[in-house]
């Protein structure tokens, strides 16, 4: 439970921090709430030789609305966006997504551009910002990039991050009147999920769901979108059965994982009634 | 009891681990052999938020062969509990008709009992 041995560097500038990535990106690891990062260093499943500490740039620990969008800095805690006021009013699958990480300690220091960065295949922000449609800002050498969420994550613990590149921000709708929701099914010990599902669902005046976008994490080697579910519901009136016969197709052609909290053939039939789930909580919320 | 608190104390103890042999501790290996549940995030221990509120009712028989008729307590309340526990969770499945074999009670194992899936794959202890 000791790691190995590495150089720290805490720069005040994301400039500074740029230039120590690119000078070290075979061999460096970024530090944001070290909530992932230090017990896989201290399991020795991560050996870096150089931790780079963000937490001390200025600026990218706010929470700030812009036009129709929310900003979201990537120094920002699951515990800040729990509390944001902002947060519950203009886009409330955050801090209800917040509220099922972990535990109080790890949320006090983990961060959201720490867990999406990180890209645990059992995270629960991946999910929620996929089903937001949110987009990830991104700092490197050549300057900086939005990426769209979906496009984001690769497989297990992969994304598109290059090592010489850092999560800045995230950029959210505010949902407004959509409807929305984060269920999750997860063993007490650990909080991980088996299965999350996020929903969101933009419902016309006349009941009919004009657009419903769900992300679903725990399942498979990273968080995805259970497009041929959208397709079946899109356009459509929700009752609980065509709902539950939509969620049936929530793994088709996913390669559902196994391991010590469940089977593929209990995952697969936990991830078909939480997606029904998740849909009728938003629906009821 | 020359101390009752920590008789007591031996079958709060011993009662909450007894639950948490029932509904979450097993040590887990794959088909290779290599183990599962290597850190306390895999071990379904009960924390204090699982543990229900316990009543310890005293039934003393003092021993005829010992100066005060006193005995030793430990953790008694370990043995019957996982018992119970399964006991209780078969009455609730009486309608599949199944049978509790194996601990821990998982989701899965539940899951797999109330859908009388004779897969059921057991355990390795």
């Amino acid at each position: 439970m000791i790691p190995g041995s590495f150089e720290y560097y805490a720069p005040r500038s994301l400039s500074d921090a740029v230039k120590y990535l690119t000078e070290h990106k075979d061999d460096v690891k970024i530090l944001s709430g070290g909530q992932s990062l230090l017990p896989l260093m201290k399991m020795r499943l991560s050996k870096p030789g150089y931790i780079l500490d963000i937490g001390r740039i200025p600026g990218l620990d706010s929470i700030s609305e812009e036009s129709n969008n929310l900003i979201i800095g990537a120094l920002v805690t699951h515990t800040q966006i729990e509390d944001s006021e902002l947060l519950k009013k203009k886009c409330p699958l955050l801090p209800q997504t917040a509220t099922t990480i972990a535990d109080v300690q790890v949320r006090n220091r983990g961060t959201i551009g720490g867990s999406i960065a990180h890209a645990d295949p059992a995270g629960d922000w991946p999910p929620a910002v996929m089903a937001l449609d949110a987009e990830i800002k991104i700092a490197g050498p050549n300057g900086e990039r939005w990426v769209k969420c979906d496009d984001f994550f690769l497989g297990l613990l992969m994304s598109v991050l290059e090592p010489d590149e850092v999560v800045t921000a995230l950029r959210v709708p505010v949902t407004g009147k959509d409807k929305t929701a984060y269920l999750k099914a997860a063993p007490r010990s650990s909080g991980f999920a088996v299965v999350g599902v996020a929903v969101r669902i933009a419902m016309d005046a006349s009941g009919v769901c004009s657009r419903i976008a769900l992300g679903i994490t725990g399942v498979t080697d990273k968080a995805y979108r259970a497009e041929r579910v959208e397709q079946m519901l899109s356009g459509r009136k929700l009752d609980s059965k065509l709902i539950e016969h939509a969620a049936a197709e929530s793994t088709r052609n996913v390669d559902v994982i196994e391991d010590i909290n469940g089977s593929s053939e209990y995952r697969t039939h936990l991830t078909h009634v939480y997606v029904a789930r998740a849909i009728q909580a938003a629906l009821a919320g | 009891m020359i101390n009752p608190d920590v008789v007591n104390g031996q079958v709060y103890g011993s009662a909450a681990h007894g639950i948490a042999i029932a509904l979450g501790e097993g040590f887990m290996y794959n088909a290779e052999g290599q183990p599962l549940t290597i850190t306390y995030l895999d071990y379904g221990k009960c924390s204090t938020a699982e543990t229900p509120r316990v009543e310890v009712i005293h039934r003393p028989s003092p021993s005829p062969f010992t100066s005060l008729g006193q005995k030793a307590a430990g953790e008694g309340a370990a043995i019957p509990s996982p018992a119970a526990i399964a006991s209780a969770v078969e009455d609730a499945l009486k309608p599949f008709g199944a049978k509790v074999c194996d601990l821990p009670l998982t989701p899965e194992l539940v899951w797999r009992l109330a859908n009388h899936n004779p897969a059921t794959e057991r355990r390795s202890f």
